[in-house]
C-alpha cells in the first residue's frame, strides 16, 4: 500500500507540479511561497486520500486544494480594510502628472491582435507580476479569473471601494505596461 | 475634474453601476480629452488580455533539482 503512494506522489509531481506551480505563482507573486504552496498540496492531498474517490479528477482535486490554500494566504496577509487610505496614498503618485505619465493612444488592441499568443501571455505575466505584491493576487481573483466582486472583497479582505481603488491603479499600471512592450 | 478620477469612473463601471452623476461626467469629460476618451477601449482590451492567463496557461516552471526535491519531500512524507 505504502509503495503505490510512493510511486503515485512522484507520477503527480511530474504531471501537476509545473501546472500548480504556475497556477501560484501568478497569484501570490512570490516563487518560494509558489513552492512552498504546491508542496503543501500534495500533502494535504495524501493526508486526505481517503476522502478522494475519483469524484473528479485528480487534477481538478488537487487545484481545488490549492486554490483553498492561496485564499488562506490571502487572508493572513495584512488587512487592509481599517487604512485603506494609507494603503492607497502612495505619496499622490499621480498627482499633477496623470497626462504625463499616461496617455492612452486607444490602439492597445492592436496589442492583443498582433503579439503571437506565447509571447502576449509572457508580457501580461511580466506586467502583473510589477504591480505591488499586494495587488497581484486581488487583480488576477477579479480579473483573470473573473470572479465576482464580493466573493474577491471576501478572499483578501477588502471592502469594494478599496477594491475599485486598486483596480484602478492596476489597470492604469497594467495598461501602461503593456503598451510600452509593444510600442517602445 | 481630471483625468485620474475619470478613469477611475471607467473602472468602477466595469465593476458595478455608476450614477448617472458618474456617467455624465466620463460623457463631458471625454468630449474634451482625447487621453480619456482613448483610454476605455485601451482598459477594454487590457481586461480580455487579462484572461489569457488562466489556468496552467502561463509559462513558468519547476526545475528538475525543484521537483525531486518536492518528489523527496512527499516520499519522505509517505514513509512516515
Amino acid at each position: 500500500m505504502e509503495k503505490i503512494t510512493t510511486i503515485d506522489t512522484s507520477k503527480w509531481v511530474d504531471e501537476y507540479a509545473d501546472m500548480l506551480y504556475n497556477f501560484a505563482v501568478v497569484r501570490v507573486s512570490d516563487s518560494d511561497l509558489a513552492k512552498d504552496l504546491v508542496q503543501d498540496t500534495f500533502v494535504s492531498a495524501l493526508k486526505g486520500i481517503d476522502k478522494f474517490q475519483g469524484k473528479s479528477t485528480v487534477k481538478t482535486w488537487l487545484f481545488s486544494i490549492l486554490k483553498r490554500k492561496i485564499i488562506d494566504h490571502w487572508r493572513k496577509q495584512e488587512s487592509r480594510k481599517t487604512k485603506p487610505m494609507s494603503f492607497f496614498a502612495t505619496d499622490g503618485m499621480m498627482k499633477g502628472k496623470f497626462l504625463e505619465t499616461y496617455s492612452p493612444k486607444g490602439r492597445l488592441s492592436e496589442v492583443e491582435e498582433k503579439m503571437e499568443n506565447t509571447e502576449l501571455r509572457q508580457a501580461i505575466t511580466e506586467c502583473i507580476g510589477s504591480l505591488p505584491p499586494k495587488w497581484q493576487g486581488i487583480v488576477v481573483d477579479k480579473m483573470v479569473d473573473e470572479k465576482e466582486s464580493e466573493e474577491v472583497c471576501n478572499n483578501h479582505d477588502i471592502t469594494a471601494s478599496n477594491l475599485w481603488v486598486i483596480v484602478h491603479r492596476a489597470k492604469l499600471q497594467l495598461r501602461d505596461c503593456l503598451e510600452k512592450k509593444w510600442f517602445a | 475634474m481630471n483625468c485620474e478620477k475619470i478613469t477611475y469612473y471607467i473602472e468602477k463601471g466595469f465593476l458595478t453601476d455608476l450614477k448617472l452623476s458618474e456617467k455624465l461626467q466620463i460623457k463631458l469629460h471625454t468630449m474634451m480629452c482625447k487621453c480619456c476618451k482613448n483610454y476605455a477601449p485601451d482598459s477594454d482590451a487590457v481586461n480580455k488580455m487579462l484572461t489569457l492567463i488562466k489556468e496552467e496557461d502561463s509559462t513558468a516552471s519547476l526545475s528538475e533539482t525543484e521537483k525531486q526535491s518536492l518528489k523527496d519531500a512527499l516520499k519522505k512524507f509517505s514513509d512516515s
